[in-house]
């Protein structure tokens, strides 16, 4: 794990893959987990168990989303375990090159950096206490 | 593996779009586990003789499917495709003994080309022409590995010969495992004998539906579940299919998340343990918290399991399901 840091501002930049996963409750926010096409391929190959994945096709998508739902849902039983009751949303993978993700409301990003083998994955946590978010007041 | 039975024995036509869903899968060969079908007009090569071995394959079956009467054209001096079936019904003895136990199909030059069946002419009976098989039959067109896994949740290994998948035998097919197999073009299939440690045996053919919204849980559970020797016969992504299909494969066990769009898997219990008193019904779920465990059971589940799934995890609990004296006394 790389050294964890807040993101300057938006919009930032993703990798090839990203799995979107919305959390809700006492938190509003989502979980943006990026990372290139290969890495995505190869995590999916292993959770399919399949000696290869040569594409993100459905079964290996279902895979990577698959992996950020557990991934935040592990997250927000931690979570509740403080008092943060919070749920979450059915992930989403989207693919592509150089896309921009933007926040209305400037949530504020922490960024976990990883690295599995040659690729760099990185964890983007935005999160706002619900209550905060309802009064348009930002920290 | 006891007396050499002949390759190239015909039986009854089991075209792929016939298969009826609910039924155990080639049927008129009941007690022939290990057995395989070959489409007619198939090349058989040294490879295919060498994978039936490995997998102690004894019988072989020759069927003709119906998309075979749009590659023949029928002329003045070769019959149709009905005379070809009605030629075979009536013969079939006589083309039995066309096929002596010595024969061994030799390799021939495999061509990746598409080439017809060449109907026989009412002059030369077919059992002349089988005797010239390796010469006649033709490779199909090659399916990509990838696609056909996709379409089968049930063959854990997929070849791509011929267009062909393996499944285990004795599999149970659902509709829409049909036409997935329609829809990707393949024709034939070879039946593949599951290599099960004898510690699952209680396990072996007992019928499971799967209900998950999750694609990948759905295909993950199924090939867990097959690798025990079951046979999974649908997989589901809603409570009112689960309902609808239970019903109609009265499933030896129900595995269903509880949390589904819709109707959800404690409602589908709930609705099914009264009808269906002999299937067990497993509750799964990500959220592992007591009230969910609680919920579960108290909607009928005979056991609770968290994801993600674990083999280890899985294999006692569905042993405890299934004990191998209950076994013993109800096999089939």
């Amino acid at each position: 794990m790389g050294k964890v840091f807040l993101r300057d501002g938006y919009p930032y930049t993703t990798d090839e893959v990203a799995i979107f996963v919305g959390i809700t409750g006492f938190l509003s926010g989502q979980l943006v987990i990026s990372l290139p096409m290969a890495c995505a391929c190869s995590i999916a190959a292993l959770m399919l168990m399949e000696e290869k994945v040569y594409e993100l096709d459905e079964y290996a998508q279902s895979a990577i989303a698959e992996m950020g739902n557990m991934i935040t849902a592990n997250a927000t039983i931690g979570l509740s375990e403080i008092g943060c009751i919070c749920n979450i949303t059915p992930p989403s993978v989207i693919t592509g090159s150089k896309m921009e993700i933007s926040s209305p409301q400037k949530i504020r990003t922490v960024v976990i950096p990883l690295t599995l083998g040659d690729s760099k994955i990185e964890v983007n946590i935005s999160l706002i206490e619900t209550a905060e978010l309802a009064t348009g007041s930002n920290r | 593996m006891g007396e050499k039975k002949q390759i190239g024995e015909l039986g009854r036509k089991l075209p792929v779009d016939k298969l009826i869903a609910g039924d155990k899968l080639f049927d008129e060969v009941r007690g022939n586990t290990g057995g395989q079908l070959f489409m007619a007009g198939e090349v058989i090569s040294e490879n295919d003789i060498k994978t039936m071995k490995n997998f102690g394959v004894e019988n072989a079956w020759v069927y003709f499917s119906d998309d075979m009467k749009t590659r023949l054209e029928p002329s003045e001096s070769s019959p149709t495709f009905q005379t070809i079936f009605d030629d075979i019904e009536k013969d079939i003895d006589s083309l039995r003994g066309a096929v002596s136990p010595q024969s061994k199909l030799e390799p021939p030059a495999v061509s990746t080309s598409k080439t017809t069946f060449e109907a026989p002419t009412p002059a030369t009976p077919f059992q002349q022409q089988s005797q010239k098989k390796t010469k006649q039959f033709v490779r199909s067109a090659k399916m990509k590995i990838d696609k056909v896994v996709a379409g089968m949740a049930l063959a854990e290994e997929v070849r791509s010969i011929s267009g062909a998948i393996i499944i285990a035998a004795d599999t149970i097919l659902s509709q829409d495992q049909i036409d997935r197999l329609v829809e990707l073009g393949i024709t034939s299939v070879f039946i593949e004998t599951c290599d099960i440690p004898k510690e699952l045996d209680p396990l072996r053919k007992k019928t499971v539906i799967v209900v998950d919204d999750s694609l990948f849980f759905r295909h993950m559970f199924a090939k867990m579940l097959y690798r025990m020797g079951m046979l999974v016969c649908g997989e589901l992504k809603s409570g009112e299919e689960a309902i609808n299909s239970a019903l109609i494969y009265k499933p030896d066990l129900l595995v269903v998340d509880i949390h589904l769009p819709g109707i959800d898997g404690r409602d589908v219990i709930k609705k099914l343990r009264p009808r269906l008193p002999n299937t067990k019904f497993l509750a799964v779920s990500s959220h592992k918290d007591r009230d969910t465990i609680i919920e579960s059971l108290k909607s009928g589940a005979h056991d609770f399991i968290a994801k993600p799934i674990q083999w280890d995890t899985l294999k006692p609990r569905l042993l405890k399901l299934f004990p191998a004296d209950q076994a013993a006394s109800s096999q089939r």
